[in-house]
C-alpha cells in the first residue's frame, strides 16, 4: 500500500488525503535516517 | 495597553472584557487531529499578525520511528532549506546528546505507538523576512517505563516566509497526531 499524505488547509478549513507521489517516496527513502 | 489593573468598586464593562480579554498572551490560531498518514501537512497558520507562534502537538507512530520536520509555503515543502539541529536526549536510563544535520530536515521528537509524545515548540519568525527557527522540549514514553525526553532547536538558512510545516517519516508508519497553534501577541 502507498504510503499516504494527509494535508490540513486552515485558510479553507479542508482537509485532502492522497498517495505520495513516487517522487515523495523516493525523498523519503534518501533521508538519512536518524534512528528515534 | 496589554493588561489593566482594577481597583476596589470599579465596574467592569462589556468593553474592558472585549478589550482585555482579547489582549491575552497567547492567541489561539488552530487545531485538528488530521487523519492519519505517513505525512501530516498543516498549511495556512502562520500570518504576519504575530511575529512568533507556540505549537502543542501530542503524537502516536503506527511503529516506532523517528520523524522529521519541515516548513511549508503557498501549499509546497521546503526541500532546499538547511535546517540543523541541537539535541539532548534521555531515555530513562541513558543520557546522551548530539547534533544532527541536514539539508532536508529537522529532527522532530520520535513517536510510538500506545504512549503518546508530547512536544510544545516555538516557532519564530515564520512570516517576516528573516530565518525562521524553533525551539521545542518534549516527551516520548517508548514503554510505560522507559520515558525519552528530548530537547531541541533548529533553523533554515533562508529568509523565505513560511505559513505551515510537514512532519514526515522516512519508514512511512502512519502519525496519529493532533495540534494546537497559538500566536504571541506582539504588543
Amino acid at each position: 500500500m502507498t504510503p499516504q499524505v494527509t494535508t490540513v488547509n486552515h485558510e479553507t478549513n479542508t482537509e485532502e488525503v492522497r498517495d505520495m507521489t513516487p517522487e515523495e517516496l523516493a525523498e523519503m527513502e534518501a533521508f538519512d535516517v536518524v534512528a528515534p | 495597553m496589554a493588561i489593566k489593573t482594577f481597583t476596589t468598586g470599579e465596574l467592569l464593562t462589556a468593553s474592558d472584557t472585549n478589550t482585555y480579554l482579547a489582549n491575552s498572551g497567547l492567541v489561539y490560531v488552530a487545531q485538528a487531529s488530521p487523519t492519519a498518514n505517513a505525512t501530516i501537512n498543516i498549511d495556512s497558520v502562520f500570518t504576519s499578525t504575530y511575529r512568533n507562534y507556540y505549537v502543542v502537538v501530542r503524537g502516536t507512530a503506527s511503529s516506532g520511528s523517528a520523524v522529521y520536520l519541515r516548513w511549508r509555503a503557498t501549499g509546497a515543502t521546503l526541500t532546499d532549506n538547511i535546517y540543523s539541529v541541537s539535541m539532548g536526549n534521555s531515555n530513562g536510563t541513558t543520557a546522551f546528546g548530539g547534533v544532527a544535520r541536514s539539508d532536508q530536515y529537522a529532527l522532530f521528537p520520535a513517536m510510538y505507538p500506545t504512549y503518546p509524545t508530547n512536544v510544545t515548540m516555538t516557532i519564530y519568525n515564520p512570516q517576516v523576512s528573516d530565518y525562521t527557527s524553533f525551539n521545542l522540549q518534549s516527551n516520548y514514553p517508548i514503554t510505560a517505563t522507559d520515558l525519552g525526553q528530548t530537547i531541541q532547536s533548529g533553523s533554515n538558512k533562508v529568509t523565505t516566509a513560511i505559513d505551515g510545516f510537514q512532519l514526515t517519516t522516512a519508514a512511512a508508519p502512519t502519525l496519529a497526531i493532533t495540534y494546537y497553534i497559538y500566536g504571541i501577541r506582539n504588543s
